[in-house]
């Protein structure tokens, strides 16, 4: 145990001195996650005013009647409206960014539909708020919904002979009979800053931990191994201080980067006792694997090149550059086996309220991948260790 | 001819450590697949539904499926729905109840539950989802005035509102799209990629001039008859070398894979070379500052994603916010990235990024000088 720590004390320390670790684990992810969070500074903002200008060339009482409906639906409080006297009016509010998308009821679209035929409305919306034209054309569609509605409903009265005019009326007057509610959902998604600062920390983890664990490789090439073999050290406690370095770098880098990001970005990483159970089966599972891998490998060049691509492929699997949903294809099925999609549904879920409990699942799944990959790594080290 | 030895080796050197191929080749054609999938025109939303597989929630569910603006994923319970949905797997739910159809039919009404986070496609999925559901209701206060059953009665009420004339609406857009429907699925994040690429891959590529000099390659050198500048010249070609090989691969694949839209060729080919030139500079300056392979690897990652972050490379300069955008211009991806715009977005040709090149020009050249007057210090120190 004291041969252990002292292996471990002593391999901090040439870290320290190196700066290399401090560079990986500490500057880089910080730096660019102040990057990402500046460039993405004004997309993390509250809902839009829907501002709609209308057009109404047409006069008529079915034009009266969409005008009620938006009046409705503004005494909601869900949009505003502004009356506009043409179309090319509302294109030049549109361009000016007056109006996120213009109603346009052409002349004659009342007398149409009081005849029974088809008829055309439009929708004019600005390119670049597709959200807000595209909220416009479902209001016109259920308006168009409804007038078809009553004249499904008159068409069908017909055919069995009853009174067509009072089946409108009393469609026209009853309430919906189904409407869309909507429930309740829990917000398990970062905030841009801190979804950022994140998925760079534990990215870097991966490179972090490299410098515990290969170091293994470094002592053998400079035959300092076979002194500590020599001297009466087990060989599971030489391994053992390796891991325990890569751990100790591990978990102050991402301690570090927490309260940095807390303190000088703004970043929210939720209840402290989660984020640590987090932040360890996190540190575990990337020892594991980098271990892993320094285990198989000949050279410690080699060690750190496939290290570097298993870690820039597993993170780039893993989503920590993309904050945007991977939806239910093979790419989401995919990112589950990586840490890294863990690491960040924890602190999802984390985000959502709750303390230790709600990171349990993604813990475990981390934690599993830690001590599988850990337990092989172990044992082939301690083998080549003596050999 | 000694530059051009230089040079090769250096090239040979890279390839020779086979998890370059992974970083050269395989992870920017990834990357431009998984962009392409998520942000390019194959982006679709997907809702997450529950509905009984029977009776008139049936149908209506079948109607939801058939809407062609987003996938339909089952799942089996509300709590695993919600679950997906608050973790963004799905980017909404809809709940359709088992006690629906019996509502209905009893003369009641019912309710559609729908579930989205408050983000950008949660309003537009629930108005494509409310106006289903209003066609339906429809459908159901027709059959209810046929009377007879109910479940017959939607379906006779649902083909009978085909055959009557539609009320139509009809969108226009106007404006100037920042992802016009013409540009292709890949197009966008290709163009991006190869800048954030090829100077990424140089910059972390200034390790290998900082083992030269660890291993005494470079004293080597220059204890034989060549000259310091011969020596910087063929480091600077061999570093433009890897880039620009890395270059001409992404451009090559992207447009035989993926047919990406790569504009005018020889502005593409300009651009490439002078943007590549850049990095090649940067490369060795960062190659004759840092004297530690393993932080000069650190800070080469780190400046190569935030100056590709910086300059627009992975989200548009146009969504930054304004400051940002006066930031971007410092970098020459914005520069390289516009140039790219002009020619696939706007048809231009190598006279109509002229601008865009004389500033690519001026970064390269400044990058290179400043290299060469810096790397030839530390050679000839002997450090």
């Amino acid at each position: 145990m004291r041969a252990m720590l002292l292996i471990a004390g002593k391999d901090l320390r040439l870290r320290v001195r190196d700066r290399s670790a401090f560079v990986v684990g500490l500057l880089v992810p910080f730096v660019l996650a102040l990057v990402f969070s500046l460039i993405l500074g004004g997309a993390d903002e509250g809902p839009i005013d829907l501002v709609y200008g209308v057009v109404d060339g047409d006069g008529s009482d079915v034009s009266t009647a969409f005008i009620a409906t938006l009046d409705s639906l503004v005494a909601d409080g869900v949009i505003e409206v502004r009356p506009v006297s043409d179309e090319g009016a509302a294109r030049a509010l549109l361009e000016d960014g007056e109006i996120r998308a213009a109603f346009v009821i052409p002349a004659g679209f009342g007398s149409e539909i009081e005849a029974g035929g088809g008829a055309t409305m439009g929708v004019v919306g600005a390119v670049d708020s597709p959200t807000s034209t595209v909220i416009a054309e479902a209001i016109a569609e259920s308006f168009a919904a409804g007038i078809e509605g009553v004249r499904l409903a008159a068409l069908t009265a017909a055919s069995i002979g009853a009174d067509v005019e009072a089946t409108v009326a009393e469609v026209r007057s009853a309430p919906p009979v189904l409407s869309v509610e909507t429930l309740a959902a829990a917000d398990r998604q970062l905030d841009l800053t801190t979804f950022f600062v994140a998925g760079m920390a534990v990215f870097f983890l991966f490179f972090t931990v490299q410098f515990g664990v290969t170091s293994l490789l470094d002592e053998r090439r400079e035959g300092t191994m076979s002194r500590l073999v020599a001297a009466p050290i087990g060989s599971s406690s030489i391994v053992g201080a390796k891991a325990l370095v890569s751990i100790v770098l591990g978990v102050v880098s991402m301690a570090v980067l927490v309260v940095a990001s807390s303190l000088l970005l703004g970043a929210d990483w939720g209840d402290p006792s989660g984020v640590a159970v987090l932040i360890l089966s996190g540190v575990i599972s990337a020892v594991g694997i980098m271990a892993v891998v320094a285990a198989f490998a000949r050279t410690p060049e080699g060690a750190g090149n496939l290290q570097a691509v298993i870690a820039v492929g597993l993170g780039m699997l893993g989503g920590v550059f993309f904050p945007a949903p991977l939806g239910g294809g093979i790419l989401a099925n995919l990112s589950y086996a990586t840490p890294h999609r863990w690491f960040m549904t924890g602190l999802g879920d984390l985000a959502g309220g709750g303390g230790v409990a709600v990171v349990l699942p993604s813990a475990a799944a981390l934690l599993a991948f830690g001590l599988v990959t850990g337990g092989m790594a172990g044992l082939r080290l301690r083998r080549r260790v003596l050999a | 001819m000694k530059a051009l030895s230089i040079a090769a080796t250096g090239i040979r050197r890279l390839f020779r450590d086979r998890s370059n191929y992974f970083f050269v080749f395989i992870l920017p054609l990834g990357i431009i697949v998984i962009l392409g999938s998520l942000f390019g025109s194959g982006f679709r939303p997907t809702i997450g539904l529950v509905a009984p597989s029977t009776g008139l929630e049936a149908f209506l569910a079948a109607r939801l499926e058939a809407v062609t603006e987003y996938d339909v994923v089952r799942y089996e319970t509300l709590d695993q729905l919600r679950l997906s949905v608050e973790r963004s797997t799905v980017h909404a739910g809809v709940v359709i109840g088992p006690e629906t159809g019996e509502r209905l039919a009893s003369g009641g009404d019912g309710e559609i539950g729908f579930i989205a986070r408050p983000d950008s496609v949660g309003p537009q999925l629930q108005a494509m989802v409310t106006a289903v559901v209003s066609r339906f209701a429809s459908d159901v206060v027709a059959a209810r005035i046929a009377g007879g059953d109910l479940e017959a009665g939607v379906v006779a009420a649902s083909r009978l509102a085909a055959d009557l004339p539609p009320i139509e609406v009809r969108v226009t857009t106007t404006g100037e799209a920042l992802f016009p429907s013409t540009v292709g699925q890949f197009d966008l994040g290709a163009s991006s990629q190869l800048i954030l690429f090829m100077f990424l891959t140089g910059l972390t590529g200034s390790a290998a001039l900082i083992q030269s000099r660890q291993l005494g390659v470079s004293r080597r050198m220059l204890s034989t008859p060549t000259s310091s500048g011969t020596i910087v010249i063929g480091e600077a070609l061999g570093r433009f070398g890897v880039v620009l090989v890395q270059g001409l691969y992404i451009v090559a694949v992207t447009l035989l894979a993926f047919g990406v839209n790569w504009g005018d060729p020889w502005g593409a080919a300009a651009i490439i070379a002078l943007f590549g030139l850049t990095a090649a500079g940067a490369a060795m300056l960062m190659g004759s500052v840092f004297r530690n392979d393993q932080q000069a690897g650190g800070v080469g990652v780190m400046l190569g994603l935030g100056l590709a972050a910086l300059g627009g490379a992975m989200v548009p300069v146009e969504v930054m916010p304004p400051s940002m955008q006066q930031v971007a211009r410092v970098t020459p991806h914005a520069w390289a990235l516009d140039a790219f715009a002009v020619l696939v977005r706007q048809d231009g040709s190598v006279v109509d990024i002229l601008p865009q090149l004389g500033v690519l020009t001026a970064f390269a050249a400044g990058a290179l000088l400043l290299a060469a007057w810096r790397f030839r210090t530390v050679l000839t120190r002997g450090a």
